[in-house]
């Protein structure tokens, strides 16, 4: 069957203005609304779906991963040791100084670091987790694990007979934020990319490298990093 | 009067009065969905760690948008819409369309390619779609089928959300109404009738 007649009977199976939003699945339905619901496949899966989110508990073999999950929601959003309460996400409504502040901090501290050492900044800095980490082909360096600080950059061992890169940066479901070629076993992260490393979102990278034939040589396979929140403590 | 005795939506209205204290409330709301969030977002991806940052994405954006929040809505509703739009917006970046088959009767329900002076009666089409559904299959198969085709969630998925304990899940909920399709359609057809 062809895109185009999946794509038609996904605009079949829409909702429609008839169909009955759910916040009114909450009251009590009008006789038209109620006469829809009896013969609206959607409305009716709706109200399934939405039943299942509101009253539902977890299954017994869902307990401990949901309560996992759960006490990991808790502890991105725990009290700052010694400080006030902070609330979950709170760090997102920060006014925009302190963001900005944020980031000439970690722009200042690389720079510093960069300038007393004059070379790159080393995987050490990118990462509190082992520094190296080997994969099926091409051993990287960083950013991998739970990071103190958005990092700016990524870094990867050159591979014997390398003469170019391609990197590329995603969300965790692979919505790509940022792609480029080096030919160098380094890449700066733009400002742009690294401010969508807000603390607790996990990100992806990938690196591959190519010979002078164009032929991909070497691979990175999926790295993962993620920003830790301040007053949670990182992990590898 | 604690935090606790105050609903959802009390907590909210509370957080936003001038000197409250928006980020403790706000914490409070919030850790009283967790469960919830977290049950729908491991069923939803069916692994620990994809369910986590889903779970996580969910609250940042309810975060983000807390203060488009008017009231008109029971704050759970609201985080439903959410969650369950979030999880739809991942699942389709990661699909593949369900509809590669070539199975007739699926093509037929889909043959949505009508002719230009047929379009203004789309509206009409899709609703006989329905209608056929509706008088067609049982609750539980059109719930699956609406989900699978109309959303592009997987079978596995589809299971878990709706607790599906047969065992074999959506996919034989899937088989029967295709079956019950076929049967209905092949009717039809004999008696020169379309849906």
């Amino acid at each position: 069957m062809s895109d185009e007649r999946a794509t038609g009977l996904e605009h079949a199976l829409a909702a429609t203005p008839d169909c009955v939003p759910v916040a009114r699945f909450t009251e009590t339905l009008s006789d038209r609304e109620r006469q829809h619901l009896e013969i609206c496949a959607r409305c009716q899966s709706e109200l399934a779906l939405w039943s299942e989110f509101e009253q539902s508990h977890p299954a017994a073999d869902e307990g401990v991963t949901v309560s996992w999950i759960v006490a990991e929601l808790a502890r991105l959003n725990q009290p700052v040791s010694g400080g006030a309460p902070r609330t979950p996400f709170a760090w997102l409504a920060a006014p925009l100084w302190r963001w900005g502040a944020a980031f000439a901090t970690v722009a200042l501290v690389t720079t510093g670091v960069y300038l007393l050492q004059d070379r790159e900044p080393a995987p050490r800095e990118l990462s509190n987790t082992p520094q190296t980490y080997r994969t099926v082909q091409l051993e990287i360096r960083g950013p991998v694990g739970d990071l103190t600080a958005p990092p700016g950059a990524i870094d990867w061992v050159a591979p014997e007979g390398a003469v170019g890169y391609d990197v590329e940066v995603f969300e965790v479901d692979r919505t790509p934020l940022w792609r480029t070629t080096s030919s160098n076993s380094h890449v700066e992260l733009p400002a742009a990319v690294v401010r969508q490393f807000v603390p607790g979102k996990a990100i992806l990278w990938e690196v591959r490298a190519r010979n002078a034939a164009n032929r991909v040589i070497a691979e990175s396979g999926t790295q993962r990093f993620r920003v830790a929140i301040a007053g949670s403590s990182p992990k590898g | 009067m604690t935090y606790a005795d105050l609903s959802d939506e009390e907590l909210l209205a509370a957080s936003r009065r001038e000197g409250a204290d928006r980020a403790m409330l706000v914490n409070e709301l919030f850790a009283r969905h967790y469960e919830r969030v977290a049950r729908w977002c491991l069923r939803c991806t069916g692994d620990r760690d994809s369910a986590s940052d889903l779970a996580q994405d969910v609250f940042l954006r309810a975060h983000r948008h807390l203060d488009l929040f008017k009231f008109e809505s029971r704050f759970s509703t609201w985080l439903y819409t959410i969650v369950r739009n979030e999880s739809l917006r991942r699942l389709d970046r990661h699909r593949h369309r369900p509809l590669t088959d070539s199975d007739e009767v699926l093509a037929e329900l889909a043959s949505i390619d009508l002719a230009p002076d047929e379009l203004a009666h789309r509206s009409q089409r899709d609703e006989r779609l329905k209608r056929f559904l509706a008088a067609t299959l049982d609750a539980v198969e059109r719930r699956v089928f609406v989900l699978h085709y109309g959303d592009g969630m997987p079978l596995d998925a589809i299971t878990r959300l709706l607790r599906l304990d047969n065992a074999s899940g959506a996919k034989a909920y899937i088989v029967s109404a295709r079956r019950k399709i076929v049967k209905v359609t092949s009717r039809l057809k004999a008696r020169g009738e379309g849906l």
